[in-house]
C-alpha cells in the first residue's frame, strides 16, 4: 500500500518539477528574441550576392553592395541638381529590392566631407514604422585609392575633385566613345549635363573630343567648390584631411514591429 | 520489502535534476548574450565585405588593364617583374593585387567590441616585390565560351582584435568569377595580330588578301584584254582596297565584329573601283584617298546592307580556263595529209589493199638408213672414191605447215622426199684391189604452204583476204609459187634448207580513194579539235597543270570511238589507218606542247621564287577559291550575351597620309598607316623575265621580239600625238617583218596551185603598218586572203588552203626576218610611256574635273592600255593558249589605334581594350610607375596573283611602265610608341 501511495506522489512531484523547468527555459529564451534582430546576414547578402544589371553601356555584373556604391556615385547631386542621368541607379534599386526581405531597408550614401553640397544617396526597401525595433549594420565601399596625403585646403579639394571626375568620366574611355559614332552622342550628353550642373562650358572641348580639357574644367569647378566648403567646415587643413571620405557608406537596417 | 526498495530512484529526484539543469542552461544562454563575445561575427562580416572589395578590385583592374594592355614590358622596376611571355596577364594580376591591397585595407568591421580587418601581404616597390604580388594572383578564362574571368587571390587574412589584443585570425585563398571579358579581348586581339602576320601557309590576312585581289585582278585583266583602256591591272589602290576588306573580314572572324567605319570605307573604295576607276595613276593617289574617305562619309553611319561593289565578292564567272586541242589538230592534220615523201594517206591506201604472200615449208625427217661397209680390213688403203646422189619426190598426205597468226595458208602440199647417196670406194693392198659400196638413204616429210596476209597497219586489225582482195590473193599466191619453182622444186629444196620464201605482194584495185581518206581525216580532226579540258586558270599560270598531258589523257580515253571503224575490209582498214595516223600525230604534237609548257613553268617558278616560295602557290590556289565573309559567333558569359564592338583608327587604311584629326587620333600631323608594294613580274614581253623564256626556245633569238609585240608597241606609239623616239625605225622593222610573212604566204599559195599574180594581189593590204602586222599575227589576215584567193574553191580546198596559210604564217613568224629587234621595241615602248605621262600632266593642268576624265581616258586608254604585256604561256607559235601574268603583292601596316569594346562595364562605361602605342602605368605608394607598352597592332601580308587571259591580243599586265609599284609609305615605318600621351590608368572606382 505504502508503496502505491509513494509512487503516485513521486510521479506528481516529478511532473511538477518538469513543469517548473519548462517555464524557466521559456522565460529565459522568450525575451531574448527581441535582442536577436540582426542585420548582419542581410549585409552579408548584399556584400556577397551578385547580379547583372543592365546599363546604357552594357551589363554590370557584380555584388549588390558594389552596385549600390556605383549607383550612389551616379545619383550625386550638387545643391540638389543631378550631375548624371541614366537608367542604372533605378535598375540597381529594382535588383537590390528584389533581393531584400520586406522588413529590411538599405541606404547607401556618399559625401566627400560632412555638410558638403555635393552628395549622393540611394535608399532601397521599406521604411520601418516609428515604433519598430531596429538592428543596423554598416559597411563601406571605397571609391578611390592612392590619394596622397595633402596638406592644404586647395590640394585636398583638388585631389577629391580629381578622384571623383576620373572615376565618373574616365578620360581615355570617354574619348574613345566621343570619336565613335555609335556612342558619341550619349557620352556628349553626359558631359553636357554635368557641365550644366557645375556651370562649366563643355562645348568647345567636346567638339574636339578633348577629354583631358573636359575633365580639367569639370574637376576645376568642383575643386573650387570643395575648397570654399572645406574652409567653412573645418578649422584646419589637417582636420579637413581627416574629415574627408572617399568611401560609400551602406547601412542595412532590419526592423521588427 | 526492504529488498524490493533497493536500487529504486524516485521520479521526484529526476524532476529535481531536470529543473536544476534548465536553470543552469538559462544562465549560460544569458551569459553568452550579454557577456564576453566571440570574434566570429566580426570575422564573418569582414569576410563578406571583402567579397565586394575583391570583386570591385578585379572589375577595375580589368578595365585598367584593358585600357592600357601591356604587350611589351618596360625596362623599369615594375616592368621587369612581368614575364615577357605573358606580360598582359602578369600586368593584370599585378593590378588586381594593388587594387585589392588598397581596398581590403579599408575594411573595418566592428561587432560587439571585436574589430575585424582584412589584409594582404604588403608589397615592396621592388621587382621582387611586384613579382611576389603577381605570384599570389591567378587569372584564368572560364565558362562555356571562356569569356569570364576567374581570379584566385592567395593569403587574404582576416584578423579579429579586441582591445588591441588579437582574438582570432583566418587566412583564405578566395576564388571567384567576374563577368569581365578582359582576357578574351586580349587573346582575340593577339590572335588577330598573329593571323594578320601569317603567311600563306596558314589562314589569315595573306589568304584573305589573295581571295580579294584575285577577282579584282581578273576582272581588270580580262577587261584589259578585251580592249578596256587599262594600263595598270593591279595598282596600289586595289591592294589597298583588298587589304582593307581582308582586314575587316579578319576582324569579324577573330575579334567578333568589324569597324562599321571600315566597312563604309571599303564600300566607298569598292564603288570607285567598280565604276569610275578604269584607269591607273589618274589624278594622283591623294585624290583617290579623298574620294574614298568622302564617299565613306556620304554613305553615312549605317554601313550598307549589301556591298555595292559587286566585283570582288562575287568571283568572276569563270576562273577556269578551257584549253582546246585547237591548232594541234591542224598540225596533225597537215602532217598526215602532206603529199611529200611521207605521203601517209597514199601509203595507207596502198597498204590496206595489199596482199602479201610467201612460201613456207616445214620439214621432218622420217628415217636414215646406211648399207654397206667401210674398209675391207687391216692393210687396205683407200685408193679412190665416187659419190652419186638421187632424190625422189613423191606426193603424200597430211596437214599444212604451221604459220604465224597473221598469215593464212592459201594452198599446200605434202611430199616425201627420199635422198639416196651412194659412195663407191676403191681399196688397194699391195697389188690387190677391192671395191666397196656404201649407201645412205634419208627420207623427209616436207609440208609446203603458200601463205598470205594483209600487211600490218599500226592499231588496225588484220584484213580479210576474201572478198575484194580474193583476186589479188590468188594472183599473189600463184606468183609466189612460180617464183619458188613449183611444188616439187620447193620440196626438193626444203630438205637442204634452201627453199625460197618468195615473198610477193599484189595490190588490189583500190576500193577506196584518197578523197575518202581526207574525208576521214577531216572528220576526226573536227571531232578532236574541240576536245578541251577545263583547268583552273591560276594553276596554268603558275605551271601547276600541264594542259598537254591533260588533253592527251582525255584523247586516249576516247581513242576507240574516234577510230570508229573496226572492220577487216580494205576500206575499213584504210579509214581506220588514216585515223590512227592522225591521232598519233596529234599525240606527238601534244607531247611537244607539254615540253614547251614545262619550259614556261620553270621560268614562272624561278620568277616567282625570288618573291615567294613556289610551294606556297598551292596555298594561293586554295585561297583563291574561297572568298567568304565570316559571321561572328555569339559568346556568352554569366551576365548574358557578350557583344564586341571594334573601333579602329583609321577605320579604313589609306596608302596616302591622312591627318590624325580626320581619323580621330590624338596628336598632330599625318598618319601613314598602310604601305603596299606590287611587282608585275611580266610587265611586258620585252622586259627581262620574259626574255629568259625566249632564250630557252633555241630558234628564237634573244635580241628580237615577236612581230605581234613589236606591232602592238608600234600601234601604241602611233596613237601618241607627240613624237615618240624610235618610232620610224620600229615601223621599218615591223614593215619588213610583215613583208616577210606575207611573202611566205605568197609562196604557199603558189605551191597550192594559184597564180603568182592572184596570190600577190590577195596578200595586199592598205592598212597602216602596225595594223597590217597585227592582222597577220592574230589571224584576221588569213580569212581576208582566203576570201580573195579561194572564193570559188570548194570547202575541202578552202580548208586545206587555210591550214597551209596558217602554217606558213606560224613558221614565218619564227624566222629572224620576221622578228623586229628588241632594242627598237623597248626604246619605243619606254618613249610611249614617257610621252603619255607628259601629256597627262598637261591635260590635267589645262582642264579640270569632268573634262579631264575623258582626256585622261584618251591618253591612257589609247596608248598605255594597248601596250602589250604578259607572259605567253608556251609561247611557241601554235601552242600559245594563254597569256599569263603574275603580280607579287606585299602589304604592311598598323592601326594607329585598335579598340575593342565589350558590353561589360563599371556603370560609367564599357570595358575597352585599346592598343594605341600608349604606356601602361600603375599607382603604388603614391607614385606612378611604368609597366610597359600597349603596342600598336601591326600586320604584314604577301601573296602572288596570277591572271590568265586567252592568247592573242595585247595580253595582260601593267603597261604604264611601273613594274615595281610602291605606295608612298613603302617600306612601312611604324612610329615609335607614344611617350607623349601616356595612357592614364583609371583611379579605382567603387
Amino acid at each position: 500500500m505504502d508503496r502505491g501511495v509513494s509512487t503516485v506522489l513521486d510521479v506528481a512531484i516529478c511532473l511538477l518539477l518538469i513543469g517548473v523547468a519548462v517555464v524557466t527555459l521559456l522565460g529565459a529564451s522568450a525575451p531574448g528574441q527581441q535582442h536577436q534582430i540582426d542585420a548582419d546576414p542581410d549585409a552579408a547578402t548584399l556584400a556577397t550576392s551578385t547580379a547583372p544589371v543592365s546599363t546604357d553601356s552594357g551589363v554590370v555584373h557584380t555584388s549588390l553592395a558594389h552596385h549600390l556604391a556605383i549607383a550612389t556615385l551616379l545619383e550625386v547631386t550638387v545643391e540638389d541638381s543631378a550631375l548624371f542621368a541614366g537608367s542604372y541607379p533605378d535598375a540597381v534599386r529594382e535588383t537590390v529590392s528584389s533581393n531584400l526581405d520586406d522588413d529590411v531597408i538599405v541606404e547607401a550614401r556618399w559625401q566627400p566631407y560632412p555638410n558638403s553640397t555635393m552628395r549622393g544617396r540611394i535608399e532601397v526597401g521599406t521604411p520601418p514604422p516609428s515604433e519598430a525595433t531596429i538592428a543596423a549594420t554598416r559597411m563601406s565601399v571605397p571609391i578611390g585609392i592612392g590619394a596622397t596625403p595633402h596638406t592644404s585646403y586647395d590640394s585636398i579639394a583638388e585631389s577629391l575633385a580629381g578622384i571623383f571626375v576620373d572615376r565618373v568620366f574616365p578620360r581615355k574611355r570617354t574619348r574613345l566613345e566621343l570619336v565613335d559614332g555609335r556612342t558619341a552622342s550619349a557620352t556628349a550628353e553626359r558631359y553636357r549635363l554635368a557641365g550644366e550642373t557645375l556651370a562649366v562650358d563643355v562645348e568647345q572641348p567636346l567638339s574636339m573630343a578633348d577629354t583631358d580639357e573636359l575633365d580639367r574644367r569639370l574637376s576645376g569647378a568642383l575643386s573650387d567648390r570643395f575648397e570654399t566648403e572645406l574652409r567653412e567646415e573645418f578649422s584646419s587643413s589637417r582636420s579637413a584631411r581627416e574629415g574627408t571620405n572617399t568611401d560609400v557608406t551602406i547601412v542595412v537596417r532590419r526592423w521588427q514591429r | 520489502m526492504i529488498d524490493d526498495d533497493r536500487g529504486r530512484v524516485p521520479f521526484a529526484i529526476l524532476g529535481v535534476i531536470l529543473l536544476a539543469s534548465s536553470v543552469g542552461l538559462v544562465a549560460t544562454v544569458d551569459d553568452r548574450a550579454v557577456g564576453t563575445s566571440s570574434p566570429d561575427a566580426a570575422i564573418e562580416g569582414a569576410t563578406a565585405e571583402s567579397a565586394t572589395a575583391l570583386r570591385a578590385s578585379v572589375t577595375n583592374a580589368a578595365i585598367d588593364a584593358a585600357n592600357a594592355p601591356v604587350t611589351t614590358p618596360a625596362n623599369t622596376t615594375a616592368g621587369s617583374a612581368l614575364s615577357p611571355k605573358r606580360p598582359f596577364r602578369d600586368a593584370l594580376e599585378l593590378r588586381v593585387y594593388l587594387h585589392a591591397v588598397e581596398r581590403l585595407d579599408r575594411i573595418d568591421v566592428r561587432r560587439d567590441g571585436v574589430t575585424a580587418t582584412v589584409s594582404l601581404p604588403p608589397i615592396e616597390p621592388t621587382t621582387d616585390g611586384y613579382r611576389e604580388a603577381i605570384d599570389r594572383v591567378h587569372v584564368e578564362r572560364v565558362g562555356d565560351d571562356r569569356a569570364a574571368l576567374q581570379v584566385t587571390i592567395e593569403n587574404v587574412t582576416v584578423t579579429a582584435t579586441r582591445n588591441d589584443r588579437r582574438v582570432g585570425q583566418i587566412e583564405r585563398d578566395p576564388t571567384f568569377v567576374v563577368a569581365s571579358p578582359v582576357l578574351l579581348l586580349h587573346d582575340r586581339t593577339s590572335e588577330f595580330e598573329s593571323r594578320a602576320n601569317a603567311d600563306l601557309s596558314s589562314s589569315g590576312l595573306s589568304r584573305r588578301l589573295t581571295t580579294r585581289l584575285y577577282p579584282i585582278a581578273w576582272s581588270r585583266g580580262i577587261a584589259q584584254y578585251g580592249g578596256a583602256p587599262i594600263a595598270n591591272v593591279v595598282g596600289t589602290r586595289h591592294v589597298e582596297l583588298a587589304t582593307n576588306d581582308a582586314l575587316l573580314a579578319e576582324q569579324r572572324a577573330v575579334l567578333g565584329a568589324s569597324d562599321p567605319g571600315g566597312d563604309r570605307g571599303v564600300a566607298a573604295a569598292g564603288r570607285r573601283v567598280a565604276t569610275t576607276d578604269l584607269l591607273a595613276g589618274v589624278g594622283g593617289d591623294e585624290d583617290w584617298t579623298d574620294l574614298v574617305l568622302s564617299t565613306a562619309d556620304e554613305i553615312g553611319p549605317d554601313p550598307p546592307d549589301r556591298s555595292p561593289v559587286g566585283t570582288w565578292r562575287d568571283p568572276p564567272s569563270s576562273q577556269d580556263i578551257s584549253i582546246e586541242v585547237g591548232s594541234s589538230a591542224d598540225r596533225a592534220f597537215v602532217k598526215v595529209i602532206e603529199e611529200d615523201d611521207t605521203d601517209e594517206i597514199g601509203r595507207l591506201l596502198e597498204r590496206s589493199h595489199t596482199v602479201e604472200t610467201k612460201v613456207v615449208t616445214e620439214t621432218s625427217r622420217l628415217f636414215r638408213r646406211t648399207e654397206g661397209g667401210g674398209s675391207p680390213g687391216y692393210g687396205w688403203r683407200r685408193d679412190g672414191s665416187s659419190t652419186s646422189t638421187k632424190t625422189d619426190v613423191s606426193s603424200s598426205f597430211g596437214r599444212p605447215p604451221r604459220v604465224d597468226g597473221a598469215w593464212t595458208v592459201r594452198d599446200f602440199r605434202v611430199y616425201t622426199v627420199t635422198k639416196t647417196r651412194t659412195t663407191k670406194r676403191t681399196w688397194r693392198k699391195e697389188n690387190r684391189t677391192r671395191t666397196t659400196e656404201r649407201t645412205v638413204v634419208r627420207r623427209h616429210l616436207v609440208r609446203i604452204g603458200v601463205v598470205a596476209r594483209t600487211p600490218p597497219i599500226t592499231d588496225v586489225p588484220s584484213g580479210t583476204l576474201d572478198g575484194p582482195l580474193s583476186d589479188a590473193t590468188e594472183c599473189a599466191t600463184a606468183r609466189s609459187l612460180d617464183a619458188a619453182g613449183g611444188w616439187r622444186t620447193i620440196a626438193r629444196d626444203a630438205i637442204t634448207g634452201s627453199a625460197a620464201m618468195s615473198k610477193r605482194r599484189v595490190v588490189a584495185d583500190p576500193r577506196s580513194d584518197r578523197k575518202t581518206g581526207i574525208r576521214e581525216l577531216r572528220d576526226v580532226r573536227e571531232h578532236t579539235e574541240d576536245v578541251s579540258t577545263e583547268v583552273p586558270a591560276a594553276a596554268i599560270g603558275v605551271g601547276r597543270v600541264d594542259p598537254g598531258a591533260t588533253l592527251r589523257s582525255k584523247l586516249s580515253t576516247r581513242r576507240e570511238s574516234l577510230l570508229r571503224y573496226d572492220g577487216r575490209t580494205p576500206q575499213d582498214r584504210f579509214r581506220r589507218g588514216v585515223r590512227v595516223a592522225y591521232l598519233d600525230a596529234l599525240e606527238g604534237d601534244l607531247e611537244e606542247r607539254s615540253e614547251a609548257h614545262g619550259r614556261t613553268t620553270s621560268v614562272v617558278d624561278s620568277a616567282v621564287k625570288s618573291y615567294l616560295d613556289p610551294a606556297r602557290l598551292d596555298g594561293v590556289l586554295a585561297a583563291h577559291r574561297r572568298a567568304s565573309r565570316p559571321e561572328p559567333t555569339s559568346v556568352a558569359d554569366p551576365a548574358g550575351n557578350l557583344t564586341i564592338n571594334v573601333k579602329s583608327a583609321p577605320p579604313y587604311l589609306p596608302t596616302e597620309p591622312v591627318d590624325r584629326e580626320r581619323i580621330d587620333v590624338r596628336g598632330q600631323g599625318d598618319v601613314l598607316a598602310l604601305a603596299t608594294r606590287n611587282v608585275n613580274v611580266f610587265s611586258s614581253p620585252h622586259e627581262q623575265v620574259a626574255e629568259s623564256i625566249i632564250d630557252r626556245i633555241p630558234w628564237l633569238g634573244a635580241d628580237r621580239v615577236s612581230l605581234a609585240t613589236a606591232a602592238a608597241t608600234l600601234r601604241a606609239a602611233e596613237r601618241s600625238n607627240s613624237s615618240v623616239d624610235g618610232r620610224s625605225r620600229l615601223r621599218n622593222e615591223v614593215r619588213n617583218g610583215d613583208a616577210h610573212v606575207r611573202g611566205a604566204i605568197v609562196d604557199t599559195l603558189i605551191a597550192e596551185g594559184f597564180r603568182r599574180s592572184s596570190a600577190e594581189q590577195a596578200v595586199q593590204s592598205e592598212s597602216k603598218t602596225a595594223h597590217r602586222a597585227l592582222a597577220v599575227t592574230n589571224g584576221t589576215a588569213t580569212e581576208r586572203i582566203l576570201d580573195r584567193v579561194a572564193a570559188d574553191s570548194n570547202a575541202d580546198k578552202r580548208d586545206r588552203v587555210r591550214i597551209q596559210i596558217e602554217l606558213a604564217i606560224e613558221n614565218a613568224l619564227t624566222d629572224v626576218e620576221a622578228r623586229p629587234s628588241r632594242s627598237s621595241t623597248s626604246r619605243t615602248a619606254d618613249s610611249v610611256r614617257e610621252t603619255a605621262r607628259n601629256e597627262l600632266e598637261s591635260v590635267l593642268a589645262d582642264e579640270l574635273e569632268d573634262g579631264s576624265k575623258e582626256a585622261r581616258k584618251g591618253v591612257f586608254g589609247a596608248q598605255l592600255g594597248s601596250l602589250p604585256a604578259g607572259l605567253p604561256v608556251t609561247p611557241v607559235p601554235g601552242y600559245w593558249f594563254a597569256t599569263a601574268n603574275v603580280w607579287y603583292v606585299e602589304t604592311a601596316g598598323y592601326y594607329e589605334r585598335l579598340a575593342l569594346r565589350a558590353n561589360r562595364g563599371d556603370g560609367v562605361g564599357s570595358i575597352t581594350y585599346v592598343r594605341d602605342g600608349g604606356q601602361a602605368r600603375i599607382s603604388h605608394e603614391g607614385d606612378r610607375r611604368r609597366l610597359g607598352t600597349a603596342e600598336r597592332v601591326t600586320f604584314r601580308a604577301s601573296t602572288v596573283i596570277v591572271v590568265v587571259v586567252p592568247p592573242g591580243g595585247t595580253g595582260v599586265g601593267d603597261t604604264n611602265g611601273v613594274v615595281d609599284e610602291r605606295s608612298p609609305g613603302w617600306p612601312l615605318e611604324i612610329p615609335a610608341d607614344d611617350e607623349a600621351h601616356p595612357s592614364r590608368s583609371m583611379p579605382n572606382g567603387s
